[in-house]
């Protein structure tokens, strides 16, 4: 039997996707007028007490004592219905269902009849459903918690945790529902559509572009030039490692960044006779903060990009100068606390030692860095670019990773083993969690209760999202914290004056970001660094971590928060 | 001939027990060998097994690193040393070394006061371990003195 190679295999898969994903876009959808063109359409809104459209509400006509239903629609995205009648009766009585929201019961009136015979379309009002507080919310409610602190405790690994909670989400909707029906949260099908692709599928692309890029060897050979550029000049070295750090961070991603820039840290600090860690715990601090400023820089920025449409280009206007006003601030703050270690002299290093540090340094595949430096190039013109088009990151993503795996035709079990699968389940599991307590009315919850704190004043808004988030960042992973976060900043974004500028959900990408600084724990660069820097007898402890990293986590926030204040008008 | 073979992460903590190291294997005019055992299981513990790869190949480099500055140090002192870098289990690359290159001696440092990486129960089970496989000597070296454990 003949089988297809893996690449072919792997190459085919993307291409189809992507033809899928065309189709899905280009193949129009049937409306609710086209539907309608043979008869009568009676068509509404409906809305939660948010001001959010309700999906997936069941709406049906009944004739006045019949059970069956004479028309049936079910509401879509933009909380829209539309049914439609053979005929216009002499009463009828429309029904709006929908689990965890209270029923609502319309009655139409002979002048609505008589109009809806007249123009064959009758418009209703926009409806209100109010929140119906269930066994099921309380489930989805206990669950989420559950997941959350086996993360933060990591009882569990995070994948396994959501997993967990993703799980038991549909099996109680699944079998518990057989006993008691408010148990419900909701079924597979709905649970589904939380999930957003666009991020699993830019996450993906984005992990094989990065793949390819760090088998070049720019990290290290860019580690080796600061050093060179230094002149032994420590604090000068730690200066330029930290700018590069945020600009790879930005434009990769800070977990990779660390990982490969830690082990030529580390011999560099080493050679200059410095605690390698003076040079180190800095980059690490800088890579959490540089990839604010793009949307592939952090996990959290694709997350809030896919779910608010915030592109490459607003990620870019509209937080750039923010971030590096808190580096030079963090640089700043850098040098005055390891002043005593940039005191210290180095003798000097052996020609021996310098041609190992040279060799370490090395570009490893300059064809390679040739080609995977122009795709990734076009791939950043792409998402430039794309948002004029309305196409997603997620698009030259994808093409960018498909060109990379045929131009340089590398191992593709080696490029498949570089997509971090635990990643993509995570984050598809995390958004069925955090689907079942936004479907129960538990985000909306939330987020009413911060609207009564800060009420109708922007600038609070801000500040308690960039410090509040920030804050628990610190402890909570940023991930699941971002997600959880997003339902409440959307509502806030909708009822605040002011805030439809999206400045919320800059100041949650900041937040998250930011106060990942704080503690070891606080992020997965940090932890893999400290990982690496154990193998090399200089671990790094977690006081040592938060003494440096607490105090620049609060002055870069609050650089951030000034920041989206100026830049958006809200002082 | 005899043989030293020595542990060590090479990081600023481990240059006085490198240095005494070094002046033991001066005084008994032994053959001294540094040993770096990299091991990428904390990146499989976290579930990042994507990048094992290239964190192993770094780890690698960084080792071979480490113990040029530790041979440089015996040069200084007016010993030569030679290296070697294993990835993988501490144990199974140190009894592998031990019968490749004959080693007489097994020298490994004992949790330093404030950045220790093993723990002292840790060592006292691989020390037994390690003379019960080999029957070779085994010492222990803290802040740069031989102790007992």
């Amino acid at each position: 039997m003949k089988y297809l190679h893996p690449r072919k295999t792997f190459t085919l898969a993307l291409f189809f996707i992507g033809l899928l994903s065309a189709l899905w876009f280009l193949i129009p959808r049937p409306t609710f007028a086209s539907e309608a063109e043979s008869g009568y359409l009676i068509t509404g809104r409906l809305f939660d007490p948010q001001g959010q459209p309700i999906v997936a509400a069941e709406i049906s006509a009944y004739l006045p004592g019949e059970e069956e239903a004479i028309a049936e629609a079910e509401s879509q995205e933009d909380g829209s219905w539309g049914l439609v009648l053979n005929y216009v009766p002499e009463e009828i009585s429309v029904h709006v269902q929908r689990s965890h929201f209270v029923d609502q019961v319309i009655e139409l009136d002979t002048v609505n009849l008589a109009d809806l015979k007249e123009t064959r379309v009758l418009r209703i009002e926009e409806l209100s459903l109010d929140r119906k507080v269930t066994a099921g919310f309380w489930i989805a409610t206990a669950i989420f918690v559950i997941v959350l602190l086996l993360i933060a405790f990591e009882i569990l690994h995070s994948t396994t945790a959501a997993l967990l909670g993703a799980s038991a989400v549909l099996l109680i909707s699944a079998l518990g529902t057989a006993f008691v029906p408010s148990m419900y949260i909701f079924n597979f099908e709905r649970a589904l559509t939380y999930i957003n692709w666009e991020v699993i599928f830019l996450v993906m692309a984005m992990m094989i572009v990065v793949a390819v890029i760090e088998e070049t060897g720019i990290f290290q050979w860019t580690a080796f030039q600061a050093y060179r550029l230094s002149g032994g000049r420590s604090w000068v070295l730690v200066l330029i490692l930290m700018a590069f750090t945020a600009v790879a961070s930005a434009l990769l991603d800070n977990f990779t960044t660390m990982l490969l820039m830690t082990p030529i840290s580390l011999q560099i600090g080493l050679a200059l006779g410095i605690n390698p860690l003076a040079l180190i715990i800095p980059e690490v601090l800088a890579s959490n903060v540089g990839g604010i400023s793009t949307l592939i820089g952090t996990p959290t920025n694709i997350l809030i990009g896919a779910s608010a449409g915030i592109g490459f280009n607003d990620f870019l206007i509209n937080q750039t100068i923010g971030v590096v006003v808190a580096l030079i601030a963090m640089g700043a703050y850098v040098i005055w606390h390891y002043r005593k270690e940039w005191a210290k002299v180095s003798g000097g290093i052996s020609e021996t030692l310098y041609e190992k540090l040279k060799e370490n340094g090395r570009i490893r595949d300059p064809e390679a860095l040739k080609k995977s430096g122009i795709v990734f190039g076009l791939t950043l013109l792409g998402f430039v670019l794309g948002e004029r088009i309305h196409v997603v990151p997620a698009v030259p993503a994808i093409i960018g990773a498909t060109v990379l795996l045929i131009w340089l035709k590398p191992d593709i079990h080696q490029m498949i083993k570089a997509v971090d699968w635990t990643t993509l389940v995570f984050f598809m599991t995390l958004f069925m969690v955090v689907g079942a307590v936004q479907e129960v009315g538990l985000m909306a919850l939330a987020a009413t209760g911060i609207s009564k704190i800060v009420g109708e004043n922007l600038g609070l808004a801000i500040f308690v999202i960039v410090i509040g988030v920030g804050s628990l960042s610190t402890v909570i992973a940023n991930i699941p914290l971002a997600a959880s976060m997003l339902p409440v900043v959307d509502f806030l974004s909708g009822s605040i004056p002011g805030a439809s500028s999206k400045v919320l959900y800059y100041a949650l990408s900041m937040g998250a970001a930011m106060g990942g600084n704080g503690f070891l724990i606080g992020g997965e660069a940090n932890l893999v660094t400290a990982g690496i820097t154990a193998q090399a007898g200089s671990p790094i402890s977690f006081k040592e971590f938060f003494k440096i990293g607490l105090p620049i986590t609060y002055i870069t926030l609050f650089i951030g928060y000034l920041w989206l204040m100026i830049r958006f008008g809200a002082f | 001939m005899k043989t030293i073979l020595y542990t060590t992460r090479g990081g600023q903590t481990s240059y006085l027990n490198q240095d005494a190291v070094i002046k033991l294997a001066r005084e008994e005019k032994a053959k001294l060998i540094f040993l770096y055992v990299s091991n990428v299981q904390f990146l499989e513990k976290c579930g990042y097994v994507s990048h094992t790869r290239v964190v192993e190949e770094e780890l690698e480099d960084l080792g071979e690193f480490l113990l040029a500055m530790a041979c440089e140090r015996a040069e200084k002192a007016g010993w030569k040393a030679e290296a070697i870098v294993r990835q993988g289990g501490f144990m199974e690359a140190v009894n592998e070394v031990i019968r490749e290159q004959q080693v007489d001696t097994f020298v490994i440092g004992a949790p330093g006061s404030t950045h220790a990486v093993t723990t002292t129960e840790f060592l006292q089970n691989l020390i037994q371990e390690i003379k019960d496989i080999n029957h070779i000597e085994v010492l222990v070296i803290q802040d740069g003195h031989l102790i007992d454990l």
